[in-house]
């Protein structure tokens, strides 16, 4: 059983890898975002199966808190891109100084 | 006896399948054209390598527990994963990106490439 | 108020899957946590119909076995476009979407991505039209297709 659980690892390993070129090379920014979401769902399956492989589930609570973060993590860089800022919307009026 | 036995070899056919599900995403993510294009990887490794992966390991669990999280853990994935592909794809519209929609012009600009 | 009833009922139900102790006190705790959410998000507004589509997710079963048997063919498909990337014909599509809510138009445009091979780009709600990136031909042909129009209209019952 852990033979089956250690090939999807590195399965898991070598999609990873895969997914890190393209965050290298990727010509837009865009590209980058999207590998690195890739990256977060594959981390999520490795976290998942490695605590199979372990034998000790309570990984899942952490697989499970990642798959949050990832998609907050991506909506806060596209916000990033978009409005140069997170707190705010960066389109105060004239003069409009705090 | 032989149930479980079928339960678990079910379990590693779908792990198996969804180890090579997600290494052609990645691939896809690799290879393909453009932005646009590279999306569609990313959408294999969501939704059809994830989904078996899980799958395969909701056949394994030993623990109810277990299984409770490894369905949220899918129900996530299948919501969040497509949001956030969708939210790229407005992003690279909204800066103003088109896709290659066209054949020949992606052709001749390969074969000028190779001379 | 039925709107906090339902969420706090589905938070407690929740936590009680997750939490794995069941003692008197975590079990109160437990239940003040979840009304104290509902309450929270009752008061940022986002409790309405929008936030919490009930009529959705009590029918989401029923087009769930339809969906995954979808996202399987589509995997194979963009599988064998992967292997042989100058087959890849990508192009625009507009779709038009029959919902009449705006918690459908979103279904649907995730029910879009979420099978491989297409992209929801754009959502325009006031003329109910999806912009579509499809990989290939068959994708995009497939998407104009009424087929999960009908299903997601069939989620929202109206």
């Amino acid at each position: 059983m852990e033979t089956v659980f250690a090939i999807t690892l590195i399965a898991l390993g070598i999609a990873a890898t895969l997914a890190i070129i393209r965050a290298t090379i990727g010509p837009t920014s865009f590209d980058r975002v999207l590998a690195v979401n890739t990256i977060g769902s594959i981390a999520v399956l490795l976290i998942a199966v490695y605590g199979f492989f372990d034998g000790r589930p309570e990984f899942l609570d952490i697989a499970l808190l990642y798959a949050l973060i990832n998609f907050i993590g991506t909506i806060a860089i596209l916000k990033f891109f978009r409005f140069g800022t997170l707190g705010d919307h960066g389109l105060h009026e004239e003069g409009d100084e705090q | 006896m032989s149930v479980s036995v079928l339960i678990d070899i079910i379990g590693m056919v779908s792990l198996f399948v969804g180890s090579l599900a997600v290494i052609f995403g990645a691939l896809g993510l690799l290879r393909l054209g453009d932005v646009y294009q590279r999306m569609h990887g990313t959408g294999i490794v969501d939704t059809g390598g994830a989904g078996l992966i899980l799958f395969g390991l909701l056949m394994l669990s030993p623990d109810w527990t277990v299984t409770v999280r490894l369905i949220l853990i899918g129900f996530i994935l299948v919501m969040t994963g497509p949001t956030a592909t969708h939210a790229i794809a407005r992003a690279v519209r909204v800066s103003g990106e088109e896709p290659d929609n066209v054949k020949t012009k992606r052709k001749k600009a390969v074969k000028r490439g190779r001379k | 108020m039925r709107q906090i009833a339902i969420s706090t009922t589905l938070l407690y139900a929740l936590w009680l899957l997750l939490s794995g102790h069941y003692t008197g006190l975590l079990l109160t705790l437990g239940f003040i946590s979840a009304l104290g959410c509902s309450l929270i998000a009752a008061r940022m507004g986002v409790l309405d119909e929008e936030g919490l589509p009930m009529a959705i997710l009590m029918r989401l079963p029923k087009v769930t076995l339809w969906l995954i048997w979808e996202i399987l063919k589509s995997n194979w498909g963009v599988v064998k476009v992967i292997l042989n990337p100058q087959s890849a014909k990508p192009q625009m599509v507009s779709v038009k979407a029959s919902q009449k809510t705006v918690a459908g138009l979103v279904t649907h445009a995730n029910f879009i991505t979420l099978t491989p091979g297409t992209v929801s780009v754009d959502v325009d709600e006031e003329k109910n039209v999806i912009l579509v990136h499809g990989l290939t031909d068959d994708f995009a042909q497939g998407c104009l297709e009424p087929d999960m129009d009908q299903k997601v209209s069939g989620l929202e019952g109206k």
